[in-house]
């Protein structure tokens, strides 16, 4: 990161992503409309299930296939399984110890060991839901456009059970650890965009929905979402039309959905002492915690709720038309759109996934951030902004800890 | 209490798929009360492979600038030497792993790593020659360990 100073004023922050291209919408070009999700999936090994998800949404609109009743059930309780270990692992082993002033988790559960076993545990029961679910506890092979090759036994699904029941226990003491950290008096007033269902709190389905007015179908993301090439990364930057950068991932889903959560998770995230609507990035841990303990809820009222569909897949014909689908992925919305040939081919393809649409804002905050800190001799200034970029849980390999900051002062 | 011989590395990356390899190789000339287990994913999932009461092995390729046979580190006496460059900072290592393992109280009861000199991990690689020469010497370590 590139900070540059002129007097007590920064004149310019710049993230630079070196990671190279992977050309993934380029290699989905001429393969077969079924591959997508197994393909998108090895994107990323903390959100696979987010991929998948988005494509098979994207593909089914496509086709004019809509899910329904247990295999949509299914699809959320891989999700919860999915929010709840990247969500965990970013909480106890990444985010936490900057807050406690340890340069890592490692160092952190010499002092903390309960508190770090506690959380392998949590994170092992949302493993053990992709597992059930997705069949294996990274990139999932169970998932195919149409639902799933084989949807698990009830008896399956009531095993995960007793360790849902441990895991909310583990949630909530989570919850009320991070509450209890420091954050820094800092606010930022960025553009929320996230999902917003009638009457769910989303992970599959619903309208983009902003802080500040935009309410659009996921069909329409393109006519508002403008991605652009920087000089200074590798990695696109979005924004949205006319309106500038904005903000995606679990404090946008907070903000535009607190009226979603059970009546109990509210409770639980005000004794945390969050309001209704939350503008700390720093406060994000505490979110997040709310979204695991929400998770757990969800993943134990759909096992209760749960009966086997009759066929674990609803049958899906190719024909030539665009599709769009956008999930939740733990860090924000994840887009996908594919236009298909009559052959069932996937003639174009485009993925916007949530570090890349969260590039501007960390970069702003951070310009915001130094300008209120410039005083910090440069180590703890980079410890801080570490912290910073850590709000966003940024899904890049050179993610914090690796930072290596250079303040230009004039 | 069980014995557990761990094989780590990645199959598509040269000499990388050393350990992998040798597990292959090891596992019908292991007495059945040996587990044997291959791991690729995580390194924070080790943690899922043993409780304190067990003995365990882990082996896996290391990064060497000559020829030569197995290295032996004693992962319950000493710390394995920190990451040169981690890759992600959504991934522990076998070695973090193995750090926060001992930060939780978490350590086996025995946990031997043999390291198997490599030299190649480009994608696609073949095993070089160096590396496939160590591998027969670290069966016979790896059995002489569980004997």
């Amino acid at each position: 990161m590139k900070i540059k100073v002129l007097g007590n004023r920064v004149a310019d922050v710049k993230l630079r992503i070196y990671e190279p291209p992977r050309f993934f919408e380029g290699l989905l070009r001429g393969r077969h409309f079924t591959e997508a999700p197994d393909i998108t999936a090895r994107i990323c090994g903390i959100c696979p299930v987010a991929y998948q998800m988005s494509a098979i949404h994207a593909m089914e609109a496509a086709c004019g296939v809509e899910v329904d009743g247990p295999i949509r059930d299914l699809r959320r309780l891989l999700y919860c399984g999915e929010w709840i270990e990247s969500h965990v692992l970013h909480i106890a082993m990444l985010h936490a110890p900057d807050f406690l002033g340890y340069a890592s988790a490692l160092d952190m559960a010499k002092d903390h060991p309960e508190t770090v076993t506690r959380a392998l545990q949590l994170k092992k029961i949302g493993n053990g839901i992709v597992a059930c679910v997705g069949g294996r506890e990274i990139h999932p092979v169970n998932v195919r456009v149409g639902g799933f090759y084989r949807a698990p036994a009830k008896r399956d699904l009531l095993g995960l059970v007793p360790g849902l029941e441990a895991a909310h226990e583990i949630a909530r003491d989570l919850l009320k650890w991070v509450s209890t950290f420091s954050f820094p008096d800092f606010e930022t007033d960025a553009e929320f965009v996230a999902l917003r269902h009638p009457d769910e709190y989303p992970f599959n389905e619903g309208r983009l929905v902003s802080t500040k007015g935009l309410d659009i179908p996921v069909a329409d993301f393109e006519k508002h979402v403008i991605e652009e090439h920087v000089a200074h990364s590798n990695a696109l930057h979005a924004h949205l039309a006319e309106r500038g950068p904005y903000f995606v991932g679990p404090l946008a889903r907070y903000n535009i959905n607190f009226d979603r959560l059970p009546a109990g998770i509210r409770t639980q995230a005000s004794d945390a002492g969050l309001g209704s609507t939350v503008k700390n990035p720093f406060k994000s841990i505490v979110v997040r915690a709310v979204e695991v303990l929400y998770a757990v809820e969800e993943a134990l009222r759909i096992i209760r709720d749960y009966e086997p569909p009759v066929r674990p897949f609803v049958e899906v014909t190719p024909r030539p038309a665009t599709g769009a689908g956008c999930t939740e992925a733990p860090r924000g919305i994840l887009y996908h759109r594919y236009r298909l040939g009559p052959d069932g081919l996937i003639a174009d393809a485009r993925i916007v996934p949530p570090t890349s649409q969260n590039q501007k804002i960390i970069e702003d905050d951070l310009k915001r951030f130094v300008e209120a800190h410039l005083a910090l001799p440069d180590d703890q200034l980079t410890l801080r902004c570490e912290q910073a970029i850590r709000n966003y849980d940024p899904c890049i390999s050179c993610a914090t800890h690796f930072l290596k900051l250079d303040v230009e002062r004039e | 209490m069980s014995t557990i011989v761990v094989g780590l590395g990645n199959a598509w990356r040269g000499d990388d798929a050393a350990g992998l390899l040798v597990l292959e190789r090891l596992r019908p000339l292991l007495p059945d009360s040996v587990r044997t287990v291959v791991h690729e994913g995580d390194g924070l999932s080790l943690l899922d492979l043993w409780t304190p009461e067990d003995d365990v092995i882990l082996v896996d390729a290391v990064l060497a600038s000559g020829r030569g046979g197995p290295v032996l580190h004693d992962a319950r006496a000493r710390p394995l030497p920190p990451d040169v460059q981690p890759l992600s900072g959504h991934a522990l290592s076998a070695a973090g792993a193995i750090e926060l393992a001992r930060g939780i109280g978490w350590l086996p009861r025995r946990l031997i790593v043999v390291g198997i000199p490599a030299h190649s991990f480009g994608t696609g690689d073949p095993l070089s020659a160096e590396t496939n020469d160590a591998i027969e010497e670290t069966l016979e370590t790896v059995r002489h360990l569980v004997s």
